[in-house]
Order: structure tokens, then C-alpha cells, then sequence
């Protein structure tokens, strides 16, 4: 163990000196690193890992190295509404078929993922009061992969007690979903009728040519300001355009007839404009820190979010803390989403019944103990739940689906280990 | 609309508008502290902010860079 633990941290610093201008053996001075385990009931479960190595090169030069590596399994909403008789989908691939039971929100248990990511940066001042970053990133899973590259600039002003930042961000993604890509809003294949419409090199019908690609800028103005001796505070206003492929491959809309449903893929607008304001204080009380903050989002397919986070550090002793968390959300449906389409009405340019676009709200609470060992090395360990609160079914409903609960609420248990060192 | 407009406005005013905010260099005692640095838990805002992208429409806000996932 202590043998893959120092050709980690080898293998990390060998990439830090990389990545940096110095040329001399670096030492690296802080190495962090964590396991996450996030698992809904009864639908996906994620298992993360990361570990950050970050490296002062003197005179304010720090580069900054991150490896992330995650595995998803379980089953995930497909966007179809619940019925009151078993539905019957087509998986992904369109080699295989999966049942819901009457009256269950249709889940895709296929689902199944690997990713693996770096990150890289690199501080530098510029003057005895401006700094500059760059870093980059490159991510790939089996169906996704993203680069991207940031800078950004900061100075300080008054004493060093203001910090203005202006950042900047790109990235290109691709996306080759499993089994292709769905022709937005054609009809789900049936796995069984179509077998015989499969050509020789056995296409799926109804899929687009070629992968998918999204862009993404984003732009950061950030304002850093210490209060007093005890509260410092920033506030951020940052706007992201994303252009290109946004749907989500593996979505359905139901189709909603008299006595039956027929299963559309979803189809989303292919530009997107979000601006976002970010607030934050933090509040040295007797040892104890409180961290509370606030962000606004507003974005052109209409959706306004709120989130209010509070995070209150209790310092037990001069090693060990405790500390509660508690996180609100709440945002207003997008512009295109629909529970579900009925023949009664035209058929919209865009449509997803994705429920993360729908109207809701979202708690997190949870614990969070630290402790420094007699070493100096840090370990943590967090408990969190994370709730999506039921919403209420829209009235009216076809009566295929009367009586059924629509929206139901998920719930999610986070748990997290990390351990710190440095030299 | 008028009120959050008025609120941010207030606030922004608040936080930023007196020239007796911040402290002498002599004073940053407290501020040093890493649980006083807005990154001092690094790898938690990034595994919240992963699981929060998958699962809300709203991401970011806090900083840039990261890297992006298909997440479902």
C-alpha cells in the first residue's frame, strides 16, 4: 500500500514539474484525495474517486494537478410517464428490452457508465499584484468526451483586501450515445417490429449520422472583498452560451392516446444562454466558521434557479471539528418541457419530459467530521441526504395514467472519505 | 424581478461600498485560516457540483474550469 501510495504521489509530482516551468525535482506540498459514494434507492449509484496534488514552485508559481475516476450503475428515469399498464422499451443499443409494471415510473436499468478525468493548472503572478491561471481539462466516458481549456486574471486592490478576477472558459464535447443518436421526436424503435427494417450493416432506424458536438464558453467576473477581521465575502457573475447536440440521447416523451402510448425521443433546443449571479460570506464566530451562500440562474429556455447553501464548521477541539450542512434548490420548469403529448395537441418544435427540466425543488442536510492527526495528515468523513421532493401530478390527467403519482420523490445518500497530507 | 434587483443592489452596496471595509496586513490572522479560504474544501464542491449537474438544471456560478460529463 505504502509502495502505490509514493508511486502515486511520484507519478503526480513528475506531472506537476510537467506541467510547471521549474526543471528541478519538485516536492509536492499538499496532496488531497477522496472516495464519494452517491446511491438513490432502488435507481443509480455512482462510485467516485479523486485525488489533487498541488505544488508551490515559490515565488506564487503552484501548479495544480487533479485525476477523477467514476463508475454508474443502476437505473435511471427515461423520461416516459407511468401508466396504468406495463410498458415495454427498447434499451439503448435497440438489442434488448426492458418492462415496467403498471403504475412504476419507467426506469432504464441499463444504464451503465465509466468515467475517467484530468485537470490541470497553472498560477503565476504577472506583477507584485496580479496573478494569472491557466488550466485544462480532458474527460472521456464510454458515450461522452470533453476538453476544454481556462484562464483567468486577478488583481488586488486596497491593501489586498479587494481581488477583481475576470475569467474565461472553453470546451468541445462529443457525444456517441450508445446505439446512435435518436432522430428527435421519431418513434422509439420496437426491438421485436423492426428487426426486419435493419439494413445489412444493422443500423438502428431513426438515428442521425455521426456523433454529436457541444460547445461551451463560459465568461467570470468575480469581486473578492474582506469585511472585517473575521468575514471575508465574494460575489460572481458569470454567463455561459452552450451550442450544439443538448438532448439527451436516452429520453423518452410519452405520446399519450386514448388506450395507449407510443414513446417519442425528446427533442431540446440546440442553443442555450445562462447568466448566473453567486454571493458568498464566510464568518470567523469563535473559532467557527460559517460559510452561507446564494445564487441566482436565469437562462433562455426559461428556467430561474435558487440555491442557498449553509455549511456552519464547529470546532470541537483545536484538531477536530463537526459540521452540518444544508442546501435548498429550487427551480421553474424549462420552456420545453412537457409530462407528456396527447394527439389532441400540434406537435412542438421542442419537447423532454426529463423531470431535472420540470418545476422542483431539492434538500440536502447532512454532517461532515474532520480531525488532523497527531501526523498532521487530515482525514474527513461525510454522511449527506440529498431529496427531490415529490410534485404534485398535473390535473386532468389522460386515464391511462388517473391516479398515478407522476412526480415522485428521489432520494439519494451521499457518503464521503478524504484524506489530506502534505510536505 | 424589481425585488431581486433591489436586493443584489442593497447587497452589493452593503458589501462593498465603504472604504473602512477590510484590515491592516497585521490583522489577517483569523483570514489565514485554511476553513476561511473559499476553496478550502476543493474536492467536496467538486463532487457536489458533479452530482448537482446530473441531477438539476442549474450548474456553476462558484468558478470556472472542471471537466464536463455526459451525465444522466
Amino acid at each position: 500500500m505504502a509502495v502505490t501510495k509514493n508511486r502515486l504521489l511520484t507519478t503526480l509530482t513528475s506531472a506537476c514539474v510537467a506541467l510547471g516551468v521549474s526543471s528541478s525535482a519538485a516536492e509536492v506540498t499538499e496532496v488531497d484525495s477522496a472516495i464519494l459514494i452517491y446511491s438513490e434507492i432502488d435507481r443509480v449509484s455512482l462510485a467516485e474517486m479523486a485525488v489533487s496534488a498541488k505544488h508551490d514552485f515559490g515565488n506564487e508559481r503552484i501548479g495544480s494537478l487533479k485525476l477523477v475516476f467514476d463508475s454508474l450503475t443502476g437505473s435511471s428515469a427515461n423520461g416516459a410517464t407511468s401508466a396504468n399498464f406495463a410498458q415495454t422499451f427498447t434499451s439503448p443499443s435497440g438489442s434488448e428490452t426492458y418492462t415496467t409494471a403498471p403504475g412504476e415510473t419507467p426506469l432504464d436499468g441499463s444504464f451503465k457508465d465509466t468515467r475517467g478525468a484530468i485537470d490541470a493548472s497553472y498560477s503565476f503572478p504577472l506583477s507584485r499584484l496580479t496573478k494569472a491561471v491557466v488550466g485544462s481539462h480532458f474527460s472521456a466516458e464510454i458515450d461522452y468526451t470533453s476538453i476544454g481549456a481556462n484562464s483567468s486574471i486577478s488583481r488586488d486592490f486596497n491593501k489586498r483586501n479587494t481581488t477583481l478576477s475576470l475569467g474565461v472558459a472553453f470546451s468541445h464535447d462529443i457525444i456517441n450515445p450508445q446505439g446512435g443518436r435518436p432522430d428527435p421526436l421519431t418513434t422509439m424503435i420496437d426491438q421485436q417490429e423492426d428487426d426486419d427494417d435493419k439494413d445489412d450493416d444493422n443500423d438502428i432506424p431513426n438515428r442521425l449520422p455521426g456523433n454529436g458536438t457541444k460547445n461551451a464558453a463560459d465568461i467570470i467576473l468575480s469581486l473578492t472583498q474582506v469585511i472585517d477581521r473575521n468575514t471575508i465575502s465574494r460575489l460572481n457573475y458569470s454567463y455561459g452560451r452552450v451550442s450544439g447536440y443538448q438532448n439527451d440521447p436516452y429520453k423518452f416523451v410519452s405520446l399519450v392516446y386514448p388506450d395507449s402510448i407510443n414513446y417519442l425521443y425528446e427533442s431540446r433546443q440546440d442553443l442555450r444562454n445562462k447568466h448566473a449571479l453567486f454571493g458568498e460570506v464566510k464568518r470567523n464566530i469563535s473559532g467557527d466558521v460559517l460559510t452561507a451562500s446564494y445564487r441566482f440562474m436565469k437562462d433562455d429556455w426559461g428556467i430561474k434557479s435558487h440555491t442557498i447553501d449553509m455549511r456552519y464548521r464547529w470546532q470541537k477541539t483545536e484538531k477536530s471539528y463537526f459540521q452540518p450542512h444544508v442546501r435548498w434548490y429550487n427551480q421553474s420548469a424549462a420552456n420545453h418541457f412537457i409530462p407528456y403529448l396527447t394527439t389532441d395537441e400540434p406537435m412542438p418544435e421542442y419537447a423532454s419530459s426529463d423531470y431535472r427540466l420540470s418545476d422542483m425543488t431539492a434538500v440536502t442536510y447532512g454532517l461532515k467530521y474532520g480531525r488532523t492527526l497527531s501526523s498532521g495528515r487530515q482525514v474527513s468523513v461525510r454522511l449527506e441526504h440529498y431529496k427531490k421532493l415529490k410534485n404534485k401530478s398535473p390535473p386532468d390527467v389522460p386515464e391511462v395514467m388517473s391516479g398515478l403519482d407522476l412526480y415522485p420523490s428521489v432520494d439519494a445518500i451521499i457518503l464521503q472519505a478524504s484524506f489530506s497530507l502534505g510536505f | 424581478m424589481k425585488k431581486t434587483k433591489l436586493f443584489l443592489l442593497l447587497l452589493i452596496i452593503v458589501l462593498f461600498s465603504g472604504c473602512s471595509l477590510g484590515v491592516q496586513p497585521w490583522e489577517r490572522d483569523v483570514l489565514a485560516r485554511d476553513a476561511m479560504m473559499f476553496d478550502n474544501e476543493a474536492l467536496d464542491i467538486a463532487f457536489d457540483g458533479h452530482i448537482y449537474f446530473s441531477k438539476e438544471a442549474t450548474s456553476g456560478g462558484s468558478g470556472i474550469g472542471g471537466g464536463g460529463c455526459g451525465c444522466n
